[in-house]
């Protein structure tokens, strides 16, 4: 957890550098802007996230097909993979209690799961508005968010990254001006439960609604030459989740959550620092780092470190 | 004004193809400052089989366009491509090479498209022109105001193009 002071010295730190004269960049790490990938362009995108979960190295990674289908469309097609979860919940994840009835405090942490597959991911957006002018504009998209996760995830925080299943829905706003770009990333999550069938366990994850902002700019170059160039772009994003508690029952009856924070409700703020570097103005590599601002997610134990690579693919088009 | 509007009809609907062609033109590009975006804007536009070669400033997003001799240009294609890759465009400035061929008027037309002029023709119409473009796509919202009146004027008269594409320019 950082301190009060330190987020104060990485507010006055991006304060500093926003006030500086450089373009500003959208190509964001963790929140996707209001546009897309152009018309029949094929981006592939391979993402690895790491952490250590009491001791235990905990992996994600996935890989995303981003094909834009017109200037206004684009179509995400992500697979998830993940040593998370085990296929299911552990044998005592209920435990009988004859005088209040049975309860469960949650999945042990620190436990080894296999690597495994998790789960794809559909992502629709919408670029409906557009106000461009000289290096500036200003963009708003909506998106749909559809999961066929079934994990045994045993989080309230659903999660329509690999965890969970079910559908979200958001709003996107990005300006981007001669400085710096800036976006806001609304939405909200509706969970479809885990359900385990050999067991009868269902678990309702709670509804989220999230509030992600991020900001970006070019350190490097102050002036372009070619395409060659290595641009390096800087990145400060904020990730704010709200979430309801999880709901859990047993062949329909229902089990008491006892002294079990990642299956209550939860609010948190996450800070995602990124360095970003451009190759060949066709390749992105972005390295990153997740630290709690206030609260925390029961979802992974922070320090996160992600890696992502990006590569654009351009098709001819057919007409 | 009336006597005018009807004669730019007449011109544009009897005129004779000439044989002239766009040699290159220069597309201000907006809403973009980095250069992945410039990228993949140069790749959209090389798409095109009567693109020969396109050189983006990576500083100001001009995109400088020569054109394959011999194969028709259109330069409503050329401006979609900027679109498709996600950008826009805040001007269209291209290069129109004359013959021998005299311009009746303000209005002539090359294979399908049509062209008007909104401004006076000059009297000398050999050899390169350079040509501004006027339609809500091809330059500022704000500066189109202008002339959206004269474009509704000539489009009431004549009415939809039959074929090709109607483009109003400007010398």
């Amino acid at each position: 957890m950082v301190t009060n002071q330190a987020f104060a010295r990485v507010l006055l730190l991006l304060f500093v550098l926003f006030s500086l004269k450089l373009p500003g960049q959208e190509l964001f790490p963790h929140n996707e802007p209001a546009s897309n990938v152009g018309k029949n362009v094929l981006a592939v995108r391979v993402s690895s996230e790491t952490y250590s979960d009491l001791g235990q190295p905990r992996d994600f990674q996935y890989i995303c097909f981003r094909f834009g289908l017109s200037s206004k469309w684009m179509l995400s097609e992500s697979f998830f993979f993940s040593n998370h979860h085990g296929s299911l919940l552990p044998g005592n994840f209920i435990r009988p209690d004859s005088v209040h009835g049975p309860s469960t405090t949650g999945v042990a942490r620190g436990k080894y799961y296999p690597y495994l597959f998790e789960s794809m991911n559909l992502n629709l957006k919408y670029r409906f508005l557009a106000r461009d002018s000289e290096h500036r504009h200003f963009r708003v998209a909506a998106y749909l968010d559809l999961s066929g996760g079934n994990e045994a995830h045993a989080e309230a925080e659903p999660n329509l990254m690999g965890d969970t299943g079910g559908a979200g829905l958001g709003l996107i706003s990005t300006l981007l001006l001669h400085k710096f770009a800036v976006s806001v990333n609304a939405g909200g999550i509706l969970p479809s439960p885990y359900q385990e069938a050999v067991t009868g366990i269902t678990i309702n994850y709670g509804k989220a609604a999230y509030l992600n902002l991020s900001m970006g700019y070019l350190l490097f170059p102050r002036v372009y030459s070619s395409y060659k160039q290595l641009n390096v772009n800087l990145y400060a994003e904020f990730q704010c989740m709200t979430y309801g508690g999880a709901v859990i029952t047993d062949n329909g009856a229902s089990i008491r959550i006892v002294d079990a924070p990642a299956l209550q409700a939860n609010s948190y703020i996450e800070f995602r620092p990124s360095v970003q570097f451009i190759i060949r103005s066709n390749m992105r590599l972005d390295l990153s780092l997740g630290i709690p601002v206030y609260g925390r997610s029961w979802n992974y134990t922070c320090p996160v470190y992600f890696v992502t690579l990006q590569q654009a693919v351009f098709f001819k088009d057919g007409k | 004004m009336k006597r005018f509007l009807c004669s730019l009809f007449l011109l544009a609907y009897f005129s004779v193809s000439l044989q002239a062609q766009f040699v290159s033109a220069r597309l201000t590009i907006i809403g973009l400052t980095c250069s992945a975006c410039s990228f993949g804007t140069e790749r959209s536009l090389r798409q095109l089989p009567f693109v020969e070669d396109v050189k983006m400033d990576l500083n100001t997003n001009i995109a400088s366009v020569i054109f394959k001799a011999g194969i028709p240009v259109s330069i409503e294609q050329l401006v979609q491509k900027v679109y498709d890759a996600g950008f826009s465009v805040g001007q269209v400035m291209a290069v129109y090479h004359f013959t021998t061929e005299i311009l009746n008027g303000n209005a002539w037309q090359t294979g399908p498209d049509f062209y008007t002029l909104l401004n006076t023709a000059p009297a000398d119409l050999k050899g390169d022109k350079e040509l501004t473009f006027v339609a809500p796509k091809y330059m500022k919202k704000n500066e189109y105001k202008s002339y959206k009146p004269q474009v509704d004027a000539v489009n009431s008269l004549i009415g939809e193009s039959r074929s090709g594409h109607r483009y109003f320019v400007l010398w």
